[in-house]
């Protein structure tokens, strides 16, 4: 009993860190984006 | 001139800077000495674990004092500047790295003649007729794959502040091939542990593949890298 | 509107703030949404529990699509590097491509050795062992720190374009060398058995299933990041030769007033 609450803490650990690290990444994405994007005028911008 | 002639006199050049500066002699050989001294310190010297990793220990104590090696043959060009006017004169890029590589490869096996000396001194470590030839051929095969390496990524991280730091954290991760290898060859030849004779000579020539690619992607990457 | 209207002028000056997103990455990221929501029902929910490994193989759905999203990121980033090194534009697209890549694979790689650890714990009893994949996922973590590290070395956009290429292109050279040598060092020794779970020939069908949907769904993700980041990237080196240009002319104007 106790060995399956020890695993279930390594494994939703490992799903909250991935997730937590993969939000973590998306967030900047976005941040550093919009950041930078008020920065540089519309027709510099390859993308658009 | 051809790139082997331009190369060899490079290589002699650094000799010879070496034969009247004693720079390498009386600050990087001694580092080697007092590196394997304190891995004693470090590894418990009264058991018989000193003698079973001496191998290992005599690559490491390679690898610390490859860095300080690199670092010397590009501090003596950066002084005045000289990799940027060879470039300028036109010399090929390639006889560049083929002479610092030499240079270096030879450095680097008196070097290493002396780490196994104090290893057989400090740890105990015997050496038989019958492993000399793979010794011999796992030094140069690994020296050579050694100096390729170091010669290029030092040519990289020569010169310009706050970048000779990056020299290690480059180096160390692409040399882990020639550790892994070149320990188990001279295990082998050294006969410590369980290593079997016939097991080095696949070592070795993992190492000289090695030395190959790198002195290949060394010398076309070479050009690129330090032209600024 | 033709007329000399000063507030219509006045607003489209203002407005240049169109941030990193298009229509493509809303596209991207609203699938990456789902299959990543599709994901976590199959791998938390619907597969089942292994026999041998019993609850603990439900990290293998993070663990397998974590290490080809790095092992994808470095293949791009060694494309990009070639297309920049011999394509006769030289375009730094290419190089942002390659660095944008290189970034999330170091990401995904440590994500990955993580996870594997926490693994590891669960199914060997140890965080760590040097087996040839493990050992050369972590050279591979270091080398690739070394890339970024390079490409923090300063100078203009071409010459740390020019220097991460080549080292980026080195280090498809050596892994596969790495890796050769750490494979015939582990197989020399005895060893106790490692558990081998992707050749496990009584892997369930939901449970592969479910490694494909890890794959697909962080695959997805990863197309969103480098999208984002390569973009971003464009405006930094944008930002940073404005800011050269402004530096350039304050000098010339400080030149001239004297």
């Amino acid at each position: 009993m106790i060995a399956l609450v020890e695993d279930a803490g390594f494994i939703y650990g490992s799903y909250a860190l991935t997730f937590g690290a993969v939000g973590w990444m998306v967030w900047r994405a976005v941040s550093s984006g919009r950041r930078l994007g008020k920065q540089i005028p519309d027709d510099e911008k390859y993308w658009t | 001139m051809s790139v082997w002639r331009v190369a060899w006199l490079i290589a002699r050049k650094d000799l010879r800077i070496e034969w009247s500066s004693r720079v390498i002699t009386n600050q990087v050989l001694p580092f080697a000495g007092v590196t394997m001294v304190i891995f004693g310190f470090a590894l418990d010297a009264n058991t018989d674990v000193l003698e079973l990793v001496a191998p290992g220990l005599v690559w490491l104590a390679t690898m610390f004092s490859l860095l300080l090696l690199v670092q010397r043959t590009f501090a003596v060009e950066a002084d005045d500047g000289a990799l940027d006017a060879m470039r300028v004169a036109g010399v090929d890029a390639r006889a560049i790295f083929f002479g610092k590589a030499i240079g270096l490869a030879s450095q680097l096996l008196v070097l290493e003649v002396l780490l196994l000396f104090a290893a057989v001194v400090l740890y105990g470590e015997t050496i038989q007729l019958d492993g000399a030839v793979l010794l011999v051929t796992t030094m140069i095969s690994a020296t050579c794959g050694l100096a390729a390496v170091g010669t290029l990524y030092g040519g990289l991280a020569a010169g310009n502040k706050g970048r000779e730091t990056l020299l290690p954290l480059l180096t160390l991760p692409a040399v882990a091939p020639v550790l892994i290898g070149a320990t188990r060859a001279v295990e082998s030849a050294l006969g410590t542990g369980v290593a079997e004779l016939s097991d080095g000579w696949q070592w070795v020539s993992l190492l000289t593949v090695f030395a190959i690619a790198f002195g290949v992607g060394g010398a076309l990457a070479f050009g690129p890298l330090i032209d600024e | 509107m033709t007329t000399l209207d000063p507030t219509t002028t006045a607003d489209t000056e203002v407005s240049p703030s169109r941030s990193t997103g298009t229509n493509a990455t809303r596209v991207i990221g609203i699938a990456t949404v789902g299959a990543m929501a599709w994901l976590l029902l199959f791998a938390l929910v619907l597969s089942p529990a292994d026999v041998n490994q019993g609850e603990s193989v439900r990290l293998m759905y993070l663990h397998l699509p974590t290490i080809w999203v790095a092992y994808l990121s470095f293949i791009v980033t060694a494309v990009a590097s070639a297309f920049y090194l011999f394509t006769k534009n030289h375009s730094l697209g290419w190089d942002r491509l390659a660095g944008a890549s290189a970034e999330l694979g170091v990401a995904f790689v440590g994500l990955t050795l993580v996870v594997g650890a926490l693994w590891g714990r669960l199914t060997w009893g140890v965080f760590w062992q040097w087996d040839p994949r493990l050992t050369t996922t972590a050279l591979l973590f270091v080398t690739y720190i070394g890339y970024l590290a390079v490409r923090r070395l300063g100078g203009s956009h071409q010459q740390r374009a020019k220097r991460s290429a080549v080292i980026g292109l080195l280090a498809v050279l050596l892994i596969p060398l790495v890796h050769w040598s750490v494979v015939i060092w582990r197989s020399l020794h005895q060893e106790a058995t490692i558990l081998d779970v992707d050749g496990d020939p009584d892997i369930d069908g939901t449970m592969l299933t479910t490694v494909f949907i890890g794959m697909i769904a962080f695959t997805l993700l990863y197309v969103w990041l480098v999208m984002h980041r390569t973009r971003t990237m464009a405006m930094e080196d944008l930002l940073e030769d404005r800011g050269l240009d402004i530096a350039l002319a304050e000098r010339r104007a400080e030149g001239g007033a004297r």
